[in-house]
């Protein structure tokens, strides 16, 4: 799996279930991102196979897969093409025909607890960096996907901002459905995540419940993706 | 994936020629396929284009586009041949009847076309950009416009990774590209090209506020650490082009 020729991951092999809350964590150019967009099919496998809600990803178009995985790239801006905050966070129901006052009503939930409610006219590219993100977020959530992939979702988030962002995935989890995200905070990972996949060099080096994986990361002598309170000073 | 239509590396003699000397005998070739009268003349220089390619190394069939260019010769020569009606028949197949007039109307179109793209293809192939800047400058090309040359052509693989990453980011969304309508194409492309506009003009503000950081632009002139010599390969180059011209131009002056 990679671009243009080159192989990124090898020999991965791992299942993801329902309901798990899951950080991929791993040094720059490791394959994170590679892999997340491996299971939307974005990337096809030249070797093995990759099955996202029993459907292998080479055989099913995108289109099919993004009615039910939603992913969020790593810049807003990449994601943001309506006119309108209301245009941003409705465009995937409405894409799918799926446009129906449930959809709506949990859009105006949603940008009302993201403080988006009073500027659902306003031109997203207008927002500030961390709203954009939040509607990142939002225009995802729309349309409930049971696979959510977030590729570093918290860089250049204030606190308040992140920890926000983090409590609606875990609403996410609770409800069955599954994220995957890409992560460089362990604490974060600690706190939230219910398993650990930590990639280098295009392999997944552990890939365990979260405080088993952090053990592993310890004995790797990965000290520096340690939460602080196990990091040995 | 194939290649960007990007400068492959190389030490072919096409890629050791001055870009300055280069440029002019592809603005050469580019004049000389509408000027010549004869069809086959133009597929001549075609011909002389692709034996270039293989000097250069550079496999022309792995490059991105050469099928699509191709294929749209071909279109043009077919319509041509189809459609013009000029001198005596050909052949006669139903209710179709190629002319001679016609073949050498296609020949011409696609000919023409097919090395205007191909001539751009291998300077584009064989030429360093940052080259290229260079001797612009060291020619008298004012450092200020050289460096907008060597930022643009920089950035050009950099707008083109992100337009893939616009592109999956939309795909993520469900967009399917399937243009059914001019109307539905344009959406898709407004869509498509303003978070590449809005992403473009911020790296640019952020190239500009870091080259103000650096003072760019307070001496009238400056100096370069790269040089792009003028060797006697470009030398012999750039007579014989002299040479070329001056001898096209006269047998054409005749006929």
């Amino acid at each position: 799996m990679g671009y243009d020729a080159a192989p990124i991951l090898r020999g991965v092999s791992l299942e993801i279930g329902p309901g798990e809350f899951v950080a991929v964590m791993g040094d720059n150019g490791s394959g994170k991102t590679t892999f997340l967009q491996s299971l939307l099919g974005l990337l096809k496998p030249a070797q093995g196979r990759v099955e996202v809600l029993g459907q292998d990803t080479r055989r099913v178009p995108v289109s099919w897969l993004a009615r039910q995985v939603g992913f969020v790239f790593q810049n807003p801006d990449h994601q943001l093409f309506a006119d309108s905050v209301w245009q941003e966070a409705t465009f995937a129901p409405r894409n799918f025909s799926a446009l129906d006052e449930a959809s709506q009503a949990r859009v105006e939930a949603l940008l009302a607890r993201c403080g988006l409610g009073d500027r659902r006219q306003d031109h997203p590219y207008r927002l500030s960096y961390g709203e954009k993100r939040r509607l990142n977020l939002i225009s995802v959530l729309a349309y409930a996907p049971r696979l959510i992939l977030l590729d570093e979702l918290l860089i250049g988030q204030d606190i308040g901002n992140a920890t926000f962002l983090l409590e609606l995935l875990r609403e996410q989890v609770e409800q069955g459905n599954t994220v995957i995200m890409v992560n460089h905070h362990p604490e974060v990972t600690r706190r939230y995540a219910s398993r650990l996949i930590f990639f280098n060099d295009g392999r997944t080096i552990v890939d365990a419940p979260t405080e088993e994986g952090f053990q592993q990361l310890a004995a790797l002598g990965r000290e520096v993706y340690l939460p602080s309170t196990r990091r040995r000073l | 994936m194939k290649p960007r239509i990007t400068y492959q590396p190389g030490h072919s003699i096409l890629h050791c020629l001055h870009p300055l000397v280069k440029g002019a005998w592809m603005l050469f070739g580019t004049v000389l396929v509408f000027i010549v009268p004869n069809p086959w003349a133009v597929l001549a220089v075609l011909g002389l284009v692709l034996l270039a390619f293989s000097v250069t190394g550079v496999r022309l069939g792995q490059v991105r586009g050469t099928r699509l260019f191709t294929s749209t010769a071909f279109l043009l020569a077919a319509l041509q041949i189809l459609f013009v009606r000029q001198g005596p028949v050909l052949v006669q197949i139903g209710p179709l009847a190629p002319t001679i007039g016609g073949v050498e109307a296609g020949v011409y179109v696609a000919g023409r076309f097919l090395s205007v793209v191909f001539l751009s293809y291998l300077f584009v192939l064989t030429t360093d950009p940052n080259s290229l800047a260079y001797a612009l400058m060291q020619a008298g090309l004012p450092y200020r416009y050289g460096f907008t040359l060597i930022t643009a052509l920089r950035l050009v693989p950099v707008f083109e990774q992100e337009g893939q990453t616009v592109y999956n980011a939309q795909l993520a969304r469900g967009v399917q590209y399937d243009a059914r309508s001019p109307r539905r194409f344009l959406t898709l492309a407004r869509q498509f090209f303003l978070p590449l506009l809005v992403s473009a003009l911020g790296k640019v503000d952020a190239l500009a506020v870091s080259m103000e950081g650096r003072c760019f632009g307070k001496y009238p002139t400056r100096t370069f650490l790269r040089t792009v010599h003028f060797t006697r390969l470009d030398a012999t180059a750039a007579v014989l082009l002299l040479l070329v011209t001056v001898g096209i131009a006269s047998a054409l002056a005749v006929l």
